[in-house]
This record gives C-alpha cells, structure tokens and sequence, in this order.
C-alpha cells in the first residue's frame, strides 16, 4: 500500500479514467438502457415484487422517503406500506421479522442501512437464519436477502463506523450465500436469483458503486450464484477482485495493454460459495495472480483467493502472487488519511509490474 | 567427518595418508593443520583439514604420539596415498620411505562416529535450497533439468520457467549445437530404456558369432515360393524360414528357451519367438507365440500379420508378451553383423547382419563365390555358458545350411492345420 499521491506520481496524465465503457456487458444490438447500480437494483426489486407476492421489503427509511442511499424510492408508492415497510432503528427485530416471515413463505428483502449496524443482527444472521434450513433436516426454509451497502471511499469521509467491507463475516458463515456485484448489470440479474433463492443471501451493496453506469438489457435476466465472472480476458497476469476494486483492475488492465501486458479480471461476484474452478483455470493460464480486495488484509478475502490459487494452481506459478487489500485499521475520518486505507490503481499497476518481473 | 584407515597396527613410525574419500578421489587439498610439527597427538584428535572435489573433510590421527616430517603444507595438493606426516614414539626417528612414495593408497571406509567431530563440516556445496518458481520447478521435473544448474534470471536470481526451458536446450545443445531441442522419452521408450539398461546391468553377456551360408536356404525358399503362396496368399521370407530355424534349434537346446530366474532357471513349454521390427513408433518386438508348432505357411501367415500390426501400430498387449527368444534382424539395413542385448528375462537374443556375396576357396583351389550371412549370438552366462551356446549355435547353423526339414511341411502335406 502507498499513499494516494502516487497514483497522481506515477501513473500522472496516464491515471486511468473510472468510466462506464470499461465494463461492458451487454452484446451490442440487445435492447438495453444505461443505469446506475442503484436504479438497476430498484429495478431488480420491482420486477420481483411484480413477479411474486410473497415479495416485500422491510428496512430503515426504505418508505417515503426511499431509503439513506436512495435505492427504494418510488417503491412505497408504487407497492404501498403492506409491501414496502418501515421499521424503527433496530437491526436485530428487522432480521428476526424477517426470518420469521422466511419461515412461513414470505420472500423478504431487508435493508441495513450500513453493513457496519448488521452486527446487531448478528445472532439473528449467523445462529438462526443461516442454521435452519440445516437443523430442521431441510423441513424449514428462510429465504430472505439482507441488503447492506458497506464500503468507503475517498471524500465520502463515512468514517469507522460506516465504510467497513465486511463480506468475510458472512462468508465465513456456512449457511449463508455472499454476493457482491461490481456493475449495475451484476447487480440487477444476482438480486434476482438472490430473492428467488430459497434460502438467505446476504445482498452488498458498494455505496461508490451506487452511481456507476452500465447498460441493462431491457430483457429479464437472472445471473447464477456461486460463480464468478471473467469480465476481461487476459493471458499474462490474472487479477481476482471484487466490488469496487474489479474497476481499479479493469482501469489498469486497459491502461497496460499498450504495454503488451495481457491482464485478465475475474470478478469474485459470488464471495460464497466461492468459484474455486475459475480462479484455479485463470491461474493456470496465467501463471501470475494478484488478488485485490478492499476488506482489511488481515484474514480477508484476498488470503482466501491465493490459497485457492495455490491448491488448483500451484505448479503453474510462474511469480509468488501478490495481495492488494485494505489496511488493518479503522477507517480514518480525514480525508488525507482516508485516501491511504484502499488499493489504489497506482497500487495496482505497481503489483502487476511486479509480477511481470518473473 | 571420521574417516578410519584401515591398516595393519603398528607399534611405530604411522603414516599419515591422504585418504580415498570418494571413488573418483585422486588428490586433496590441505587447507589447515591442526598441530605443528613435533606435537604430541593422540588418536582421534583431528589433525588437518583436507578438500575434495566434493567436500571438505578432517584427517584423524591413527595413533598416539609425535607429529613429524610433515611434508604438506597448508594448500598443497598431495595425491591420494601419499603419505603427508608420521606419527612416532618418544625419540623414534623418521623411516626410510619418507622420502619414498609409498606403494598403494589404503583403503577407507566412512564410519559411525564414536564421538561427535571437534566441529561440524563444512560443506562447499549449497544447502540445495534453490530459489525457483512452481512453474520452473515443474518443468524442471518434466525436463530433467537440475535446477542448481540453472542461473535464474528472475527477482534475486530466481528461477524462471523460462530459464528452465534455455537451460534444457543449452543442456542438449552441448552435443548437437545451436537450435538444439529436448525430446522427452515416451512411456515406451523409458520402460524399454530401463529394462535393457537392468539386463547390461545384470545379465553377463557373452557373444557367439558364426557364418551361415545360405546358399541352399535362398534354393529351398525358391522351391516353397509358390506352394506357400498358393497356400496363404502371402510371399515367403527369409525371415520366416529363419524364425523356423531358430524354433527347431531352440527344441533341441530347450536351456536357451527359458527364463532367467533369481535362482535357477524356468524351461518353457513352448517356443514363443520375438521378432524385433523397426516401425514408426520405435522398436517393438511381437511374439510367435508355439511357433515351434506351426507349419512354414502358419507362419508365413502370422509373421505377415504381425509384420502389419506393427506398421500400423495396432498389435495387442498379447502380441507382445510372452516372448521366449528373440530374434533381431538389421540385415535390410546393410548391417554386416551386430551384437544385440538380451531381452529379460530371456537366455539369449539372436543378431542377423546382411545377406552378402563373399568368396571362398573351392576344392581345386579356384576362387568362388557364396552368399552368406552372420548371426551373432548374445547369451546369459548365468543360464549357459560357452560350450552350450556354441553347441545351440552349431546346431542352428546346420538346420539352415541343411534346410530341407525347414519346408518338408509344403513338399509333403501342403495344407493348413
């Protein structure tokens, strides 16, 4: 990890430009309409409220007033207070109605305003909802999807308590299935398959991401869980990413090709169960991996990555992978400080120049 | 490291050698004396420090008593044998031979250590922790590459698959030169390699040779030419009539039609000959398996067959197993004569050279002219020895220089069992 000057430094008038034409998803001649996440996953939960009654939302400010980021407004009017529902500041009776509706046969979709609040909850996640399904010998089901935006980001000054990724917590839970989408396509087609999956899915939501664009086809379309995606093909180095940071790889990677350096970047979109075969393939084909992650290094996703690398890849080495992950610290208010917790671009070109040594 | 020489105990003036460490040692170095000259020693103090071309070791003193006539100094190279010092008693002076080389270098046996060494020793080479990638270390299994060998040319000399690739070619470029490509042995090429390096290993050779003359044996073929042809569709060869020879020799000398055994040897039934072939894939040897039972058409028939087999490469685990004897064949490619190696756990493997026009001397003294061929025979010691496998080849020689009884099957009944 460096300090944010260096991206400016080193990468200067070549810094690379977060843009919607980095991630391009939909083949062209299909009918599609440029979104951001946040419309895309309103859409999502339109579309499924339509589709199936069972379908209703619960959540902090989620009514009227649309939710602390937005994402559920026009809903209540749309499906009404039955449907789309407020509940006072509390986190663990949000989680537990909703597992007692799961219970019996609703489909809920809560919201926690900030995945730093779920630990609250945590009982309600870990020891019942995710357990159930398994301790009832399949007879009880709980489908739900928890909807929580974590994340930081520079000048969003969200501070400790509000810009933690913590994905590793709930992958760490068997029972529960992670998703984490980096487009508004990925978002829209797994908070599909995430509200028709019969049991809990834990839905994150990156708060920078909120404001990306990307084309949605105009079509339905429900993506698969438990996969993850390549979003770019490459043959020298491969970088497994998730949210945020699968734009920082897809930034360098175009930033490099004129280089003559192939990077490919698979985005871990299901963070569990996790697509050990594909981070493995890509490995393979390589022979260079860098893992980048914005949730703290310590015991996060990243480890996880390079250990699947190492079982399904290890004699393709060609380079020791290298790891880019957020700082084992609280998130500093400061925006000077702030800017120094994440992987950054300059970050990410320096790890893939490393890897090119070998 | 103890080193013990092993000499005879003297009671007086012990030489200090340079010890044998290792089967390719021919000198040392002396790198440090431990004592000077006329200090007292006892036995199994160290007394100097000595490199090989493989290590550095510590030469002990083989008795108690004064250090003298040290002739080595600290960086000489002494041979092996070579005395460099004697240890005396109290007032004893120098031998004769001090100034003499003396006669055979004793030989020296590594030892458990007694006693743990004054100090550790120090090895010159690394501790074989080689810095190298997964992927250069795979290839390196896969090459044959020894990765010490390898300069790397990754961060801090680290090794690059890349780097194991050049070095293969470099390593195969020795010999052939620039451009040089590393052809990995395939699964039948290494099974075969081992298993006739176990048999040179194992089986003491020694090789027969004799002359055929094959002037009746080209008439007796010409004579079945068209009854085999009649008979099977095929055209005879001389390789069938000599597989045939070899099955009526091998019935008499049923000793070479067997298997070497770790402690005796196990005399077959039946005569199933191995035929060596030369196909794309490499050599084969297909197996007529009771040949010794089969007409000169039946075996016209299954030598073709197999013959064919081999081209295309379709012959069957049982096409090739079995195989009693073997005979080799290079005569097609011009090969006057050749000694083969035994195919365990077989006795014997019989080597034919070329057909060849050689004079001779005829009874009124006049030069004439006689085709002829030479077969060598390579036997296992352990299974024959000389005498019988001359025996075997004498007989063999007379069965195809008197070959009537080779097609007396197509003269007399002409038909397919």
């Amino acid at each position: 990890m460096t300090t944010p000057t260096r991206d400016a430094v080193s990468l200067g008038a070549k810094s690379p430009v977060m843009s919607s034409d980095l991630i391009v998803q939909v083949p062209a001649g299909t009918p599609a309409t440029e979104k951001t996440m946040a419309e895309a996953i309103r859409e999502a939960l339109a579309e499924e409220m339509e589709r199936d009654p069972r379908v209703f939302l619960l959540g902090e400010d989620i009514g009227k007033h649309g939710g602390a980021f937005g994402v559920t407004r026009t809903l209540f009017d749309r499906f009404g207070p039955e449907r789309v529902r407020n509940t006072p500041i509390s986190e663990n009776s949000i989680v537990g109605a909703a597992t007692g509706a799961a219970l019996v046969g609703m489909r809920p979709v809560a919201e926690i305003m900030f995945v730093d609040f779920s630990g609250l909850a945590m009982d309600q996640i870990a020891n019942q909802a995710a357990k159930l399904h398994l301790m009832t010998g399949g007879q009880a089901r709980v489908p739900w999807v928890l909807r929580m935006p974590q994340g930081g980001g520079a000048g969003k000054s969200t501070a400790a308590q509000h810009s933690q990724s913590l994905e590793v917590w709930y992958a760490h839970i068997p029972g529960l299935k992670v998703l984490l989408p980096s487009t508004p396509y990925d978002a829209k087609g797994l908070l599909k398959a995430a509200i028709r999956d019969d049991n809990p899915v834990i839905f994150l939501e990156h708060k920078l991401l909120y404001s990306f664009k990307g084309l949605v086809p105009e079509e339905e379309y429900v993506l698969p869980i438990g996969k993850c995606d390549v979003k770019r093909e490459g043959s020298d180095v491969t970088v497994v990413a998730s949210g945020y940071m699968v734009w920082h790889a897809m930034a360098v990677a175009q930033l490099l090709e004129p280089e003559g350096v192939s990077v490919e970047v698979v985005d871990v979109r299901t963070v569990s169960p996790l697509d050990e075969e594909t981070i493995g393939a890509s490995t393979r084909k390589t022979g260079r991996l860098l893992v980048v992650a914005e949730a703290s290094r310590s015991y996060g996703p990243t480890g996880e990555w390079a250990m699947v690398a190492m079982e399904q890849a290890f004699d393709y080495l060609k380079a020791p992978i290298q790891r880019l992950a957020g700082r084992f610290s609280p998130v500093p208010f400061a925006d000077s400080l702030e800017n120094g917790m994440w992987p950054t671009t300059a970050d990410v070109v320096g790890a893939i120049h490393n890897l090119m040594q070998y | 490291m103890d080193w013990r020489i092993k000499r005879p105990e003297e009671d007086v003036a012990v030489e200090v050698y340079i010890p044998k460490m290792s089967d390719h040692m021919e000198s040392g170095r002396v790198l440090r004396w431990y004592f000077q000259e006329g200090d007292s020693v006892q036995r199994g103090e160290v007394l100097f420090e000595i490199e090989t071309d493989k290590a550095i070791g510590e030469i002990q003193a083989e008795a108690d008593g004064i250090l003298r006539g040290i002739r080595a100094a600290e960086g000489d190279e002494v041979q092996v044998g070579e005395p460099v010092a004697w240890i005396l008693a109290e007032g004893e002076a120098l031998p004769a031979q001090s100034t003499s080389q003396p006669a055979a270098a004793p030989v020296v046996e590594p030892s458990v250590a007694p006693q743990p060494a004054p100090s550790a020793p120090k090895m010159n080479a690394e501790s074989g922790a080689v810095r190298a990638t997964p992927a250069a270390r795979k290839l390196a299994r896969e090459l044959g590459v020894d990765l010490r060998q390898v300069s790397g040319s990754g961060p801090e000399g680290a090794i690059r698959d890349e780097d194991v690739r050049k070095a293969a070619s470099a390593g195969a470029g020795q010999e052939a030169g620039e451009g040089a490509v590393f052809e990995p042995f395939t699964t039948v090429q290494r099974l075969a390699g081992q298993r006739l390096t176990k048999s040179v290993h194992d089986a003491p050779h020694f090789f027969l040779r004799v002359k055929i003359d094959a002037g009746s044996l080209l008439a007796q073929m010409e004579r079945a030419r068209d009854r085999v042809h009649a008979l099977t569709g095929e055209q005879i060869s001389l390789t069938a009539l000599l597989a045939r020879g070899v099955a009526f020799a091998l019935q008499k000398h049923p000793r070479m039609n067997a298997e070497v055994e770790a402690d005796g040897l196990r005399l077959l039934p039946s005569v199933n000959l191995g035929i060596a072939a030369d196909t794309p894939a490499g050599l084969v040897v297909p197996v007529i398996h009771g040949i010794d039972r089969l007409s000169l058409a039946e075996i016209t028939l299954k030598l073709r067959e197999l013959q064919r087999k081999a081209r295309d490469g379709r012959l069957a685990p049982q096409d090739l197993e079995g195989g009693s004897f073997t005979l080799s064949n290079l005569g097609m490619f011009g090969i006057d004569e050749f000694q083969a190696i035994i195919n365990p756990p077989q006795v014997a493997i019989l080597a034919v050279g070329k057909l060849a026009e050689e004079p001779f001397r005829q009874e009124d003294g006049s030069v004439g002219w006689v085709s002829r061929f030479s077969v060598s025979l390579s036997a296992d010691h352990r299974a024959v020895d000389g005498a019988s496998a001359a025996r075997f080849l004498t007989d063999l020689k007379q069965i195809l220089e008197e070959p009537g009884g080779l097609i007396a099957d197509i003269e007399e009944e002409g038909s397919l069992s």
